[in-house]
């Protein structure tokens, strides 16, 4: 078919797809502006908190411009002093002063009790030498490393909370370098966090593998009933199932009873406020974020594929290994990234669960959050969080790909 | 016709049952000779896949015995059976190519990696694929896929290859080309197949021997002219081809002349295979080419006046049903022109035809 003009057909396919690719974008609109709003929202803010640094400069402009533009190495001059007089003294009086000490405290401890008894004394300083006073006040502040916590302190942003995030800090020099002992658990609950979402991994890719092929190759009455039975846990709230779980495990609880009344044990055995506890809970939850995929994925493999391996001459091990289990990688891939995500996002279950050494790194962020009220250490380590996450979508994008050459859906 | 035919496999008294109460499979009895095209015909339900699939070792015997090569295969896995199997949807992995498909048998034999590149790529070329190892399977057509299927079973050379309705998903004109196409490969390679299909016209076009199956019970067994031309039962004769059946007495015998009494008082000179008794039931069996219309004086030794109820066009034959004996369901096959312009609806004629075309069968 020539038509006469083939430019205007061309003209007209074109406009047809702009139609169709308008109407596609009003269809996505909705789900556009909600994800804006409560999800990129969120993240840029998350961000923005956590390299936010406004206390110190709000409070003590003068001094902040003054510390920022000294280079650290000796004691800072007179007007450094004149500065830092004078804004305790105004910041005290209107009670906005107790903001910029809460946040030098960070840097170091007991800088908040210092400023503010600074700013209750501060009326018997009356003229310079500002210098001499204030070290008459207190001692400390003729220490530089009280200025250079200050200097810290300046913003109006900072990287120390992305830095702490990761056991780093920044020195006065501003060189980076390993934060003191006493500071370093981040990475260690980033580790605890990865080990723990690694073996309740492990334990439901055990667990839900062989549940998920049951599923997909039974009868429809026995796989309606199984699939019933790994959907049950869905239909109660989180925390529900997490309490359940503490009746359940604690020492005189039905588990133990069930276990001792058997002889299988001779005491009961501890399995909450430890790791066991927190494995046992937290596989029973995600477990249904594994077999479900792999169910989907199970039930389209065509059926005697393993009959025509053996057939072949294929032992059942191989026949699996080369026929089967190739075929489900897709679902087995987003199954494990579902369970492994959401497992390093746990909170609940390891806080009421768990003892103190099984506590993830969510808790840490519910903890800067609502108790310290430091948003900047929470968002940080938020965003290491979120960073690790990302960090996982490369693996499971080799593991779906590259292990079959099979797509996804 | 001299020596006792070569036995690849013997079904000795094998029975199978799934739910215990009924016998899927019963008293089978059945020798598959090297090199034969066995073909085992039914409708659904009949056991015909049961049976490839107990020959498969999928699924268990539950009385009596298979041997092969006169050793029981009764504990051997599937995976060491060494068949061939055609599956119906063809099961060919869709994670692989083509060459990795055909060349599974081979790696789980571990053969050696130059000899699976020259046999995959033979038996590629044996079903005129070659040139298509890279491909996926699902980026091939349906008889593509039945191809690399057949090149699998083919390719490790297995004692006897086993099709389970091979052609089913394919049309009508790949069906029967794919059909010629596997006679030309068992002719050539002269390996054993046993063949299910319940597609009568494709048992005749392919098999040495039909095994005809109803019910889980063999019919009959015999050679696509024998089970045509001769059937045991009335089961066959109605199931393969088309059939007239007329029900009847048998009024006297002579040898294997019969005459038989129908309902309607018409007597009908018909042969029986075996010898029957004077007032004996019975069914006769007519081939509906075998009757003509207005034969010759004299041609025929059963005459009858019956008159023309429709003519449907057939292409290269027309289908006349005729009213007669009683019946308005008596079908005559006659090749197109043949009749002329007399085959009018409504129209009287005579039709007749020699007693050694129509047969005299037991009631089923």
């Amino acid at each position: 078919m020539t038509a006469p003009a083939g430019s205007s057909l061309e003209v007209k396919l074109r406009r047809a797809q702009r139609r169709r690719s308008f109407t596609s974008f009003l269809l996505v609109a909705p789900l556009l502006l909600f994800i804006l709003v409560v999800f990129a929202g969120p993240i840029l803010s998350l961000l923005y908190f956590s390299i936010d640094d406004p206390k110190l400069v709000e409070v003590m402009p003068r001094t902040a411009k003054i510390v920022t533009a000294w280079d650290g190495a000796e004691l800072p001059g007179e007007d450094a002093y004149a500065a830092v007089v004078e804004e305790i003294r105004t910041g005290y009086a209107n009670r906005t002063v107790a903001a910029a000490a809460m946040r030098l405290n960070y840097e170091i401890s007991g800088f908040r009790s210092m400023v503010m008894r600074t700013g209750r004394k501060i009326r018997r300083i009356t003229g310079p030498p500002y210098k001499d006073a204030l070290i008459g006040l207190d001692e400390r502040w003729g220490d530089i490393t009280y200025w250079r916590a200050i200097k810290a302190s300046a913003g109006p942003y900072t990287t120390r909370y992305l830095l702490a995030a990761v056991d780093l800090e920044r020195r006065w020099d501003g060189s980076v370098a390993k934060a003191p002992p006493e500071r370093t658990i981040y990475v260690e609950y980033l580790q605890r966090t990865f080990w723990i979402s690694f073996w309740v991994l492990a334990c439901c890719i055990v667990i839900g593998y062989p549940m998920a092929y049951l599923i997909a190759t039974s009868g429809r009455r026995t796989s309606r009933i199984l699939l019933a039975l790994v959907l049950l846990p869905f239909w109660t709230s989180l925390l529900v199932r997490t309490a359940a779980w503490v009746v359940l495990l604690q020492n005189k609880g039905i588990v133990n009873d069930f276990l001792l009344l058997a002889g299988i044990v001779d005491e009961p055995l501890t399995l909450i406020f430890n790791r066991t506890g927190v494995y046992i809970a937290m596989v029973h939850i995600l477990l249904p974020f594994l077999v479900l995929p792999l169910y989907a994925v199970m039930r389209n493999v065509p059926p005697g594929q393993l009959r025509a391996a053996a057939s072949l001459g294929a032992r059942p091990v191989a026949a699996f290994l080369s026929v089967y289990l190739p075929q489900t990688l897709p679902g087995l891939g987003a199954g494990c990234i579902l369970v492994f995500i959401l497992s390093l996002g746990f909170y609940i279950t390891p806080a009421l669960i768990g003892g103190a050494s099984d506590q993830m790194l969510s808790y840490l962020i519910a903890e800067f959050a609502t108790r310290t009220g430091n948003w900047g250490m929470a968002s940080a380590i938020a965003i290491l969080l979120l960073l690790s996450v990302a960090a996982l979508y490369p693996v499971y994008r080799g593991l779906v790909r590259g292990g079959t050459g099979f797509r996804f859906g | 016709m001299t020596a006792a035919p070569d036995v690849l496999v013997r079904f000795r008294d094998v029975e199978k049952t799934y739910d215990g109460h009924v016998n899927v499979v019963d008293r089978l009895n059945l020798e598959i000779r090297r090199g034969e095209f066995l073909t085992l015909l039914g409708p659904s339900g009949s056991g015909k896949t049961t049976i490839l699939l107990m020959l498969a070792g999928f699924e268990a015997v539950t009385a009596g015995d298979i041997a092969l090569n006169d050793r029981s295969l009764a504990n051997v896995p599937p995976f060491r059976r060494n068949m061939g199997i055609v599956f119906q949807n063809y099961a060919l992995f869709p994670h692989r190519s083509v060459f990795q498909n055909v060349a599974f048998p081979l790696v789980q034999r571990r053969v050696a990696r130059t000899v699976i590149r020259e046999k995959v790529e033979t038996a590629l070329r044996m079903v005129d694929l070659a040139g298509l190892g890279d491909r996926r399977p699902h980026q091939l057509s349906g008889g593509q896929q039945q191809r690399v299927a057949l090149a699998r079973a083919l390719v490790f050379e297995p004692e006897m290859v086993l099709m389970d309705e091979p052609l089913g998903a394919l049309d009508r004109k790949l069906r029967e080309q794919m059909q010629i196409e596997i006679k030309h490969l068992h002719d050539e390679l002269g390996m054993t197949v046993a063949y299910v299909t319940h597609d009568q016209g494709e048992a005749l076009t392919m098999s040495d021997r039909v095994a005809i199956m109803n019910d889980g019970l063999i019919q009959q067994v015999g050679t696509p002219h024998e089970v045509y031309e001769e059937p045991a039962n009335a089961f066959v004769a109605g199931f393969v081809g088309e059939n007239n059946g007329f029900e009847g007495v048998v009024e006297s015998t002579e040898g294997a002349e019969c005459a038989v009494r129908l309902a309607s008082g018409d007597l009908v000179r018909a042969r029986s295979a075996t010898p029957r008794d004077r007032g004996e039931a019975a069914i006769l069996s007519l081939r509906p080419e075998r009757l003509s219309i207005n034969p010759p004086e004299g041609m025929t030794a059963n005459r009858f006046e019956a008159r023309i109820v429709e003519v449907i066009y057939f292409g290269a034959h027309d289908r006349v049903r005729l009213a007669m004996a009683g019946r308005d369901d008596v079908i005559a096959r006659v090749p197109a022109g043949a009749g002329g312009d007399t085959l009018l609806p409504g129209a009287p004629v005579t039709i007749g035809w020699s007693s050694e075309h129509c047969r005299v069968l037991a009631p089923a």
